[in-house]
């Protein structure tokens, strides 16, 4: 039997008792009649069909997924002092836990695909958790990204494809819609949670061989839900996207007003490596219920890219702005360039990028940062600082390649193979402010950021001197600059940034019975009123910062693996910036540079100590800025446990300390337990 | 054998023959539906400014958000256990996302329907859980939707999910309980059918508010061309389940029926139906004594015979009716639409967020204002939408005639076309002596243009038109300032219409006009807890709705389609006009059956 809809089948019923308990026209007056083609109903027969099932699923329903149990142990020598007014705090001496502070990943993620047929299909995704809270049998469960339909439609000149409902990853183009990919330099040692079945030296290999670890969709995307509708197959190579719906910063719970992202791009391509496109995207929102106060983030770019498998030339520019009804900003402009000379040229592929990023032209969910994107409000920003896209803090030391706006610069790479088992790449940038944006900076924590990051996750102006922020997985921490221009208030000159990145890979007995593999990331960066080529190793910068990362792994026997790591980090202030922090008269964390213990009360500055603050760098001055040590070591044991499960344990000795802010002293261990399986 | 004889009919035999064979080698089958909405809508009218309201002044609506972008995601995830060839459980799950919830926020979970049902011994079948019940439109249906089911295509895939989620198709009343039901047969009678069922409508609160139960008998019968039966349905209180009250009601309805089949060459269906319902109210303070109505009904179908000529396909049906003014079945009267409800979109307005009225559009698109339990007394009524017969054939307090025709030819430009006209009047005076006399007319035809240029491309309009005049004289002859009071003239119309043309093989353009108008005066009677009129409210309107929608929709298959629809509201009321507003969305639906 061809499987009908279900109004034909409730028709059926329908009409069939109403046809053996009197006239069609009783059920007129109320407009119930029987349909029109009620005269063909087929005769009552057996029992009627349950209500509103229609079909047998023509075997289009799949279900996978995964368990993930994650435990973890934290023992601090004393615990960590953390806003008392913050729900999420987490930081006792003692943590015995079960699954991350984090919301994701759930301890069991099980999805569920469903193709009825003509091209539809839907999908979603049980996020069920169990973190053994003493509640047995009253566990709530979630969705994890949620509903998501999906449908294509062959027409005669394109291919419609779009997916509505829940969460989807996906993007436009780097500075539109995207996030930073980064040049994979990092440690090994810490899983991600979406990361498959793999034990230590499984994900060694595959990243020294292809430099990068397997990853989900969401690498390199963002979190968007509503409409997303692609055309493709259009004549002339042409392919396009529309966006519209929400991303994290336009997406306020239970509030209707009109808030949206909306973009899209068209986009030629010439080959499969080559093409040129334009894109837009635009965030808007409404600061009144009137709709009379808009607030808007607003991107024009154009992107392209040549390569010939080898080399490579890409490209993206445009302009964009933020502004409020009452606000409007002029547009500013931005561009990003970067050619990759082929290996045939000089022997080693090099890259050249070089960038210029208006102070306007902002966006959450980019390739770039944005500390100034406050255009949609705080709500937007700290959306967009969960979603891992925007940031909410100030000139950052990143990494090489994360740019941000209200910059000019460049990035190099160059990555060399001097032998089949060893491996290294440098990678280097340097970069000056447009326009003063202020004077506070950000540094983050490479060596104990994710764990320092589980203390108190998603939150700002957090720990005794409220500088740190909280973000996905890692932990940043401001500093001012204090030698600032009296009329402006700006630091007097361009503040400029470096960063220099070397990455080795060193793969032992590649052919042996026990494999192993060594990976070293050394960081070194530096902020300054003045513009280097390099960075600057001594006290003439603002900051600098060096970190450096070592793991070594090698493979014990089929199932198991070993794994060691360590790391070091340094992170030293000079005389310009603040020893003491304060709140100003909103609440927000300032800093400021008064004579050694000198204290807070009576120094004439506008706002409030630290509440309950009695220490050096918050009740009085600190002897000097920020100089900060930290280092962790540790090991790790992958088991192998089957081909869709496994188990990896890691403990952690870490230490961070402030030799100057003398309350951020933190040390203890941690220990953690995954056992993954796919199914 | 002496006596009845068991027969199996719809039990085993049915699960052998029926559709549900296919799937007897699967014990487990998955059913269900998903619908994404995503929409945006924009406000604006005298409602948003400052105006001047009889010489005051009135400030404009600060709170409702004259933009508003939302979502929902939805999916229905039914499974069908079968372990045995008379045994069938189902279970269906709800989960709902909303589009401003990120991370888990705004995901509800509901278990939909659960039921099981099965043929016990292949004689006995049963059905425990949710359950779909109706009787006739005297005793137990769920037939008082007040825009009626002739809508154009562009609306069928909202009312059709509103009655889909609401489980209120083709009169059927969803309920939760036991269903029982079995076929006998005996020497005097080809077939013999009884039937019980009993549902919980309410839970006690264990002090004061005992359960309230519908329990339903059903014994038919049918001997060459006649069939016939009794039905009985009663809501009651089971009043020992609350501790600390001894109060209970009750309301019971008795119904007779018999119809007749046309004879071999006959063209004459014939049909009646009658009863009697009996009202009691125990130990409750202030309560009437006992009430007891009847109502009687008689009815003749003419179906033409002819396979050509002027009446192929057309039928006629004449009906007369008599509702006594205490005539109470709370299965045949309650109503679906809850017009105290407030709208799932938009559902406050005004600076003081009072409840915004419910408009056409709250209908046709929320299923949050309808209300799935049966209520023990007459329930409020919008006589903007529905006046004449608001309880529908069981309206008390009315008897009339209506004369119908319908004419049937699929393959034709008139493919279809009904037409119903309705008079009634009361049977005593509301207030005053003098009576309402009433007229309805129904009419409904669906037009099939693409006929007229080779029917390839369907091009189907909708027509639908329906009209309602009340009237009643006032006063005469009782002084100044009496005279004509209690005088009602009501005129009301609703009018739907539309096209569906479908320009591509799955591909079609819609267009829809709605428009309700509404004008005059009538007396709404006001009911106390007992259901006695204890006063009348005077009520006047010049109120018109005009809704105009176009969309493009995509079938996937025949159960699947995709929309993209833009719908504008225009409301004013002439009387008051600072409430005038317009509402228009645009509206990404994607509606899945499975």
């Amino acid at each position: 039997m061809r499987h009908c809809g279900w109004r034909r089948l409730l028709g059926a019923a329908g009409g069939l008792l109403l046809a053996a308990s009197g006239a069609w026209g009783q059920a007129s007056p109320t407009g119930d009649a029987p349909t029109a083609s009620g005269a063909a109903l087929p005769p009552a027969q057996g029992l009627p069909a349950p209500g509103h099932q229609v079909s047998r699923l023509p075997g289009g329903l799949t279900i996978g997924g995964y368990y993930r149990f994650w435990g973890w142990n934290r023992a601090l020598e004393q615990p960590f002092r953390v806003l008392t007014d913050n729900a999420f705090a987490n930081t006792p001496p003692r943590v015995l836990g079960v699954g991350d502070v984090y919301r994701d990943p759930p301890i069991m993620s099980m999805n569920l695909a469903l193709r009825p047929g003509g091209g539809a299909s839907l999908g979603m995704d049980w996020a069920m958790y169990g973190h053994f809270l003493g509640i047995p049998g009253t566990v709530p469960y979630n969705l994890n990204l949620g509903v998501n339909f999906y449908g294509s439609v062959p027409t005669r000149h394109f291919l419609l494809g779009f997916q509505l409902g829940g969460i989807h990853w996906t993007e436009l183009s780097g500075m539109t819609l995207a996030s930073f990919p980064g040049y994979e330099r990092y440690s090994l040692i810490e899983r991600w949670p979406w990361e498959g079945i793999g034990s230590s030296m499984d994900r060694g290999a595959y990243f020294f061989e292809r430099g990068t670890i397997n990853r989900d969709a969401r690498w390199a995307r963002q979190a968007f839900k509503g409409a997303v509708i692609d055309l493709s197959e259009l004549p002339g190579g042409l392919e396009a996207r529309v966006l519209w719906g929400k991303t994290p910063a336009t997406a306020l719970f239970e509030n209707p007003l009109e808030r949206y992202t909306a973009g899209g791009r068209l986009r030629k391509a010439f080959n499969p490596r080559s093409y040129a496109g334009v894109n837009h995207i635009q965030h808007v929102g409404y600061a009144d219920v009137q709709a009379a106060n808009r607030s808007r983030v607003e991107l024009w770019t154009l992107d392209g890219m040549w390569s010939d498998g080898d080399g490579e030339l890409a490209f993206e520019g445009g302009v964009g702005h933020y502004e409020t009804t009452e606000n409007p900003t002029p547009w500013g402009g931005a561009l990003r360039v970067r050619a990759k000379a082929p290996r045939r040229w000089w022997g080693v592929p090099v890259e050249l990028e070089f960038f210029r990023l208006s102070p306007r032209f902002v966006n959450y969910f980019a390739n770039f940062f944005s500390p100034n994107a406050q255009a949609l409000g705080t709500e937007a920003v700290l959306a967009g600082v969960a979603g891992g896209g925007a940031t909410a803090f100030g000139g950052s030391l990143t990494d090489v390649g994360q740019i941000q706006n209200n910059r000019i610069g460049f990035n190099v790479n160059a990555w060399f193979e001097p032998g089949p088992n060893f491996k290294w790449n440098l990678g280097w940038s340097s970069s000056r402010e447009l326009e003063s944006g202020g004077n506070r900076l950000s540094m983050g924590h490479k060596i104990n950021g994710l764990q320092l990051s589980r203390f108190v996750p998603f939150t700002q102006n957090l720990g005794p001197y409220r500088r740190w922020n909280s973000f996905y997985r890692g932990v940043s921490e401001d500093v001012f600059i204090t030698d600032l221009d009296p009329a402006t208030g700006l630091p007097a000159t361009l503040t400029s940034f470096n960063m220099v990145q070397l990455h080795l890979k060193q793969r032992l007995g590649h052919e042996s019975k026990h494999p192993a593999l060594l990976n070293y990331v050394l960081s070194a960066g530096s902020v300054a009123d003045r513009w280097t080529p390099v960075p600057i190793f001594d006290s003439s910068a603002y900051l600098r910062a060096h970190y450096h990362e070592l793991d070594a792994m090698v493979r014990w026997n089929e199932s198991v693996d070993l794994s060691f790591f360590g790391g070091w980090e340094q992170i030293r202030g000079n005389h310009q910036l603040n020893n003491l922090y304060y709140l100003d008269g909103n609440g927000v964390t300032r800093g400021a540079r008064l004579e050694p213990g000198a204290a807070f009360v009576g120094s004439g500055l506008q706002g409030t100590a630290i509440p309950g603050a009695s220490y050096a760098g918050a009740a009085y001055a600190a002897e000097g800025s920020v100089h900060q040590n930290a280092w962790h070591w540790g090991a790790g044991v992958d088991i192998r446990i089957s081909n869709q499960a496994g188990l990896y344990i890691r403990h952690h000795w870490f230490q961070q300390q402030d030799q100057n802010f003398t309350e951020d002293r933190i040390a203890g261990t941690e220990t953690s337990v995954e056992l993954k399986i796919f199914f | 054998m002496k006596g009845a004889k068991w027969l199996v009919v719809w039990g085993a035999l049915g699960w052998i023959t029926g559709s549900v064979a296919q799937a007897q080698s699967e014990k487990i089958v998955f059913t269900g539906a998903g619908r994404s909405w995503l929409h945006h809508d924009r406000v604006a009218g005298a409602l948003l400014d400052s105006s001047e309201v009889d010489g005051g002044w009135m400030p404009g609506d600060t709170v409702t958000p004259r933009r508003v972008m939302a979502g929902v995601a939805l999916f229905d995830l039914g499974v069908i256990a079968r372990p045995d060839r008379a045994t069938e459980i189902v279970a269906v799950t709800r989960v709902t996302s909303t589009l401003d919830g990120f991370w888990g926020q705004g995901v509800g979970f509901q278990v939909r329907e659960l039921y099981a049902r099965g043929v016990i011994g292949g004689r006995i079948r049963y059905r425990v859980g949710d359950l779909d019940l109706r009787l006739t439109p005297y005793t137990l249906w769920n037939g008082n939707g007040d825009l009626g089911n002739r809508l154009p295509d562009l609306w069928r895939v909202w009312s059709d999910w509103v009655d889909y989620d609401r489980f209120q198709r083709d009169g059927f009343w969803r309920q939760q309980g036991l269903d029982v039901d079995a076929v006998l047969s005996s020497r005097f009678l080809d077939e013999l059918a009884v039937r019980g069922a009993l549902t919980k409508q309410r839970t006690t609160d264990y002090f004061f508010q005992p359960d309230r139960l519908l329990g339903l008998a059903e014994l038919k019968g049918q001997r060459g061309l006649w069939n016939g039966g009794y039905r009985m349905v009663s809501l009651f209180d089971v009043a020992p389940t609350a501790q600390f009250s001894t109060a209970a009601a009750s309301s019971t309805v008795h119904s007779f029926d018999v119809q007749r089949k046309p004879s071999g060459a006959g063209r004459w269906t014939l049909g009646a139906e009658a009863g009697f319902s009996q009202t009691r109210f125990v130990d409750m303070a202030g309560a009437p004594d006992p009430g007891r109505d009847g109502f009687v009904e008689a009815w003749g179908r003419w179906t033409a015979r002819d396979t050509t000529g002027v009446w192929r396909g057309v039928s006629w049906t004449i009906e007369a009716r008599r509702v006594g003014t205490g005539f109470r079945s709370p299965g045949a009267q309650s109503r679906r639409t809850d017009w105290a409800a407030n709208s799932s979109e938009w559902g406050f307005y005004t600076n003081q967020e009072r409840v915004r009225p419910l408009t056409t559009v709250d209908l046709l698109q929320d299923p949050g204002v309808y209300r799935p339990t049966l209520s023990m007394g007459l329930q409020a009524y919008n006589p903007v939408f529905r006046n004449a017969m608001p309880y529908g054939a069981a309206t008390p307090n009315r008897q009339g005639i209506a004369v119908a025709m319908r004419r049937d030819r699929p393959t034709e430009l008139f493919s279809f076309s009904e037409l119903r006209l309705d008079w009634a009047t009361e049977l005593a005076g509301q207030g005053i002596a003098n009576l309402r006399n009433m007229a309805v007319l129904d009419g409904y035809t669906r037009l099939k243009l693409d006929r007229l240029f080779g029917g390839k491309r369907p091009f189907a309009w909708d027509l639908h038109l329906h009209a309602e005049r009340t009237e009643r004289a006032g006063l005469t002859g009782l002084g100044e300032g009496m005279e004509g009071l209690g005088a009602i003239d009501w005129k009301q119309a609703w009018f739907a219409g539309g096209f569906n043309w479908q320009f591509q093989r799955d591909l079609g353009l819609q267009f829809s006009l709605l428009t309700l108008r509404a004008q005059g005066t009538e007396y709404l009677a006001q009911r106390d807890v007992f259901d006695r009129i204890i006063d009348y409210r005077r009520h006047t309107a010049d109120l018109q709705e005009r809704v105009l929608a176009a969309g493009l929709n995509y079938r996937f298959t025949d159960s699947i389609r995709l929309d993209l629809q833009y719908r504008a509201l225009f409301r004013n009321d002439a009387l008051l006009a600072a409430y005038d507003y317009q509402w228009s969305q645009w509206s990404l639906l994607y509606t899945l059956f499975f």
